[in-house]
């Protein structure tokens, strides 16, 4: 028997997948691997989102809000990867280890 | 609603909150960066049963349709298109790594513990009905204005997208940037002299 | 069902505009011209609906308002994207959108194999679409939007062929001289917002809430704004001393002489006073500062216009002069009479500014009269309107000239704010104007023909698209002015009596008896025959005369022919008195300041020798010192700038945790 979902487990699924985005993001070497993890994170506030508007919104105005950050990521990796690959053309790389050129 | 209906709700809940951090683990954690993309095929679909888990059956097929149908095409493009798959080591340095899993576990440690001692508003369990035909009023009603604004958006990114890529093609086209096996060639030359 | 769709008036020419703009360049100029004409005339007929409507609505009730959307909400203080529909701007739309389409029409023809053809009709739709916005508005603050677009696109339109640098400047003119009206206007309406929210606590640029709480304002305070929104009417409407931009502007396209001369532009400023008529009939005083600078425009302009030479010069000055007719109607009170001889000015301009335009088509280029004559016989209809236009605009009886200038002398004659010094001036006026425009016609048209053998061998009468719109507007022309036919003729004023409702703040021009009126209409009358009978003695019958009169009257004549140096004043003193300040300045800056700092450096330099060695050994070195700490400190701070972005990102997360943390325990 288990006991009914609240909004906190949610929450906390939400929270750990959006920790384990941030472990990604932060070190991972390779450009596209590091989008994943933000992808992880959008996508742990997008759960957030729709369990706010689950539990405690009397319409479904979280879920619109959702939708329209799912279509802004979208938007958001087809930038980034247009950067990343422009940036590859250029410096043949996309080890981040090696995009220092704004070293002090 | 029965007792059992919560235990099956909790019991999938516990299911895709498996697949969710299991594979999202792998994403982050796997080496070959083709197996990580794999992963977060795994990851969004289990991001799209809590959706529907949570009644929000549009939010879930968006999901499905975008985050995996482009999205994850996306970057799998963008993975054939820039890299060497098995040649480099895809993590940081020990330094990075130890600072990554630091911050990673400071920013799990304060989200659950700005939300588990909050008393949250909960209004009672909703009946979970149909939400594509309000979110279709709405997004034609009270939220026209930002629909319109995410389609410029959306344009916006496709344009900018296509002239990112275009200029680099003018700039390098003597490098044969059209060919990535040209390019991919050129990339292990390069690696062999160091 | 209009009602609501009164927002399409202004928005169709703008959507032409746009398209034009944008994609013009790639559509085959049939299309170009379809899109811009046709999205004028559809304005026209959604005009003359909206016109039916109104009229079948009962006479107090006629005014309704489309509100698009609240462009601006800030708390009670509301401005919408509103559109008001009432007699005064139904005439306006009337006048714009008609007026704009035949000349649309009549562009067809006359910019046939011009390169930059699309932005030309996108230009000009964008200014019948201002135009439109400034005369639908319902607030002052929208109004202006139209103000400003409609001084935008004249820029624009008057140097469209900007190759030549003449054109180039007279657009930069008529742009700058305007914007010296603008601010008069701006000053105006903000002041009369103010006044009016600070005293009230009302604060509102709406027409209607300003009409019912005008009574609040101090009679000073109305007077100042009247004369301020007045100076701003004097740049759009070319009045004294403002109206040099408007002869330069001929520098554009003819038909865009026309549209800015006949149905935009310049009819903004009366179109402003007579939507202002609430407020003005509060302020006697700025009445009376309008109607006599409208007379003393009237009448200068006049004199000008006799002794040029170029054909559209003519017909500019002309303009100045009748606008001048308008601000007496105005300025007298009756409203109106000026926004009766508004739309017949509207159509006997249009008419000779486009008779004109096919008169230069036909010259291959030529505009000096001089290097005309004889026209009629090779450019039959173009003369035949020209006259017409020309009969309406000397006020011959019968044609549409007639009824409006009169309507406005003998107001101006009977009217507390008005008198006889500028009856007189009126009447004057009319002599000069019938004058020149009879020696306009009989040297275009008649006498022998002077151009060179090459030139007259090429002439022709204008494409149909250009001598259709000549023979609508010469119908118009002609009858247009008996919907306005006074009451001394056993008929009601139809015209007067629709713009009643607008005028009805309490004012009422007294009444005259009839011998005076037909007194008065005999005396304008016979100035128009005696101006017409003079130039025709003058340019027809003794045609030594006009040279002989310009050797023995030289000095006069020299005045006339420079337009009384008013622009090489404005260069010379008000431009030149801000140079020469410039240079006063400079000196005061050269002499005075810097002899001032000069004098303080001698002696800080000898000071500074004493400090220097003071500073040398005690305070470089301290400072030395510390530059040494800062460097040796940046040079291991400096290791923190790794340059990966992973790592400033985990400085940043560490960051916000610690801030984070601050908040949760």
């Amino acid at each position: 028997m288990l006991s009914p979902i609240s909004l906190q487990d949610y929450l906390i699924l939400s929270g750990l997948l959006f920790s384990i985005g941030v472990f990604g993001v932060l070190t991972r070497k390779n450009a596209i691997a590091v989008l994943m993890g933000v992808e992880l994170m959008l996508n742990a506030a997008n759960i957030n989102l729709v369990a706010f508007s689950k539990f405690i919104d009397r319409g479904i105005q979280g879920q619109i809000f959702a939708l329209f950050s799912i279509v802004i990521a979208a938007a958001e990796v087809a930038v980034a990867l247009a950067i990343v690959i422009a940036v590859y053309k250029t410096t043949r790389t996309i080890d981040l280890d090696k995009e220092d050129s704004m070293k002090g | 609603m029965s007792v059992t209906s919560y235990t099956i709700q909790a019991v999938f809940f516990y299911l895709f909150s498996a697949v969710i951090i299991g594979s999202a683990l792998m994403v982050v954690l796997l080496r070959n960066i083709v197996r990580s993309a794999f992963a977060l095929f795994f990851t969004l679909s289990g991001v799209a049963g809590i959706y529907i888990l949570l009644g929000a059956d549009f939010v879930g097929v968006t999901q499905v349709l975008i985050y995996i149908g482009g999205v994850l095409i996306l970057i799998v493009f963008g993975v054939m298109l820039t890299h060497n798959v098995y040649s480099v080591d895809i993590f940081n340095k020990l330094g990075t790594l130890v600072m990554g899993t630091i911050s990673a576990i400071v920013t799990f440690t304060i989200i659950y513990y700005s939300v588990k001692p909050v008393n949250w508003l909960f209004i009672g369990f909703k009946p979970d009905l149909p939400t594509a035909r309000p979110i279709g009023t709405q997004l034609m009603g009270t939220f026209l204005l930002p629909f319109e604004l995410a389609s410029i958006l959306l344009v916006l990114a496709m344009v900018g997208a296509a002239y990112l890529i275009r200029s680099e093609v003018r700039g390098t086209s003597q490098a044969g940037a059209g060919d990535p096996g040209n390019e991919q060639r050129q990339d292990t030359a390069g690696k062999k002299v160091h | 069902m209009i009602e609501h769709m009164i927002w399409m008036i202004p928005v169709l020419p703008l959507t032409g505009a746009i398209i034009n703009l944008l994609i013009g360049k790639r559509l085959p100029r049939r299309v170009v011209d379809s899109i811009a004409v046709g999205s004028i005339s559809l304005s026209f007929v959604l005009a003359v609906t909206a016109y039916f409507h109104l009229i079948s609505l009962p006479a107090d009730q006629r005014q309704f308002t489309d509100t698009v959307y609240t462009w601006i909400g800030l708390g009670s203080f509301q401005v919408n994207l509103a559109f008001l529909i009432d007699p005064l701007s139904a005439v306006m739309i009337l006048i714009v959108s008609g007026v704009g389409s035949v000349i649309h029409l009549y562009s067809v023809g006359y910019m046939h194999g011009d390169k930059r053809y699309s932005r030309y009709f996108a230009f000009l739709n964008l200014f019948a679409f201002a135009m439109l916005l400034l005369v639908l508005s319902s607030s002052i603050l929208l109004m202006f939007v139209g103000w400003e677009g409609v001084g935008l696109c004249s820029y624009l339109l008057i140097g469209f062929w900007f190759e030549k640098i003449e054109n180039a400047r007279a657009g930069m003119k008529a742009f700058v001289v305007n914007r010296i009206g603008d601010f008069g206007f701006i000053a105006g309406f903000l002041l009369l917002f103010t006044t009016l929210g600070v005293k009230t606590g009302i604060w509102s640029l709406d027409f209607s809430v300003l009409k019912s709480n005008i009574a609040l304002v101090p009679v000073a305070v109305l007077t100042a704004t009247g004369i301020m929104l007045f100076v701003g009417a004097t740049g759009k409407s070319a009045q004294i001393p403002l109206y040099v931009w408007l002869p330069d502007a001929m520098a554009g396209p003819t038909p865009v002489s026309a549209l800015i001369h006949a149905a935009t532009m310049v009819t903004a400023g009366v179109y402003m006073i007579a939507r202002m008529n609430f407020l003005y009939v509060l302020a006697p005083d700025a009445l009376r500062v309008i109607a006599i600078v409208g007379a003393l425009t009237a009448f200068f302009a006049a004199t000008i216009g006799l002794v040029q030479n170029d054909i559209k010069k003519v017909l500019a000055y002309s303009t100045v002069s009748q606008l001048g007719y308008m601000f007496i109607g105005v300025g007298v009170g009756a409203f109106s009479a000026g926004i009766f001889h508004l739309m017949t000015h509207a159509f006997f301009k249009a008419l000779l500014f486009l008779g004109s335009g096919s008169v230069i088509h036909a010259m291959s280029g030529e505009q000096d009269i001089r290097k005309m004559g004889g026209l009629a016989k090779k450019l039959p209809v173009t003369t035949a309107t020209f006259i017409i236009a020309t009969l309406a605009i000397t006020g011959v009886p019968g044609f549409a000239g007639f009824f409006s200038k009169d309507d406005i002398l003998y107001n101006a004659y009977v009217s507390p704010y008005g008198g006889t010094f500028i009856w007189l001036l009126g009447v004057l006026g009319a002599v000069l104007t019938a004058f020149y425009m009879t020696r306009l016609v009989l040297l275009t048209f008649y006498g022998k023909p002077r151009m060179d053998h090459h030139t007259a061998e090429h002439i022709h009468e204008s494409p149909k698209t250009m001598t259709v719109p000549l023979l609508i507007l010469a119908v118009l022309s002609a009858a247009g002015g008996y919907i306005g036919m006074p009451e001394v003729f056993g008929v009601h004023n139809v015209f007067a009596q629709f713009l009643a409702p607008v005028f009805n703040s309490g004012f009422a021009v007294p009444e005259g008896s009839h011998t005076l009126e037909w007194t008065l209409m005999g005396v304008s009358v016979l100035a128009a025959f005696s101006g017409i009978g003079g130039a025709y003695y003058f340019y027809a019958v003794n045609t030594e005369l006009p040279a002989r009169m310009a050797q023995s009257f030289r000095t006069a004549y020299a005045w006339l022919l420079n337009k009384y140096y008013v622009d090489e004043f404005y260069l010379k003193y008000i431009v030149g008195g801000v140079l020469k300040l410039n240079t006063i300045l400079s000196l005061f800056d050269a002499r005075i300041i810097d002899g001032a700092v000069n004098g303080a450096a001698k002696l800080g330099k000898k000071l500074s020798d004493f400090d220097g060695a003071f500073d040398r050994i005690v305070v470089d070195g301290a400072v030395n010192a510390v530059g040494d700490g800062v460097v040796s400190a940046g040079g291991v701070l400096r290791k923190i700038q790794t340059g990966l972005v992973q790592n400033y990102l985990i400085f940043a997360i560490l960051g916000l945790a610690l801030l984070l943390s601050f908040v949760l325990l």
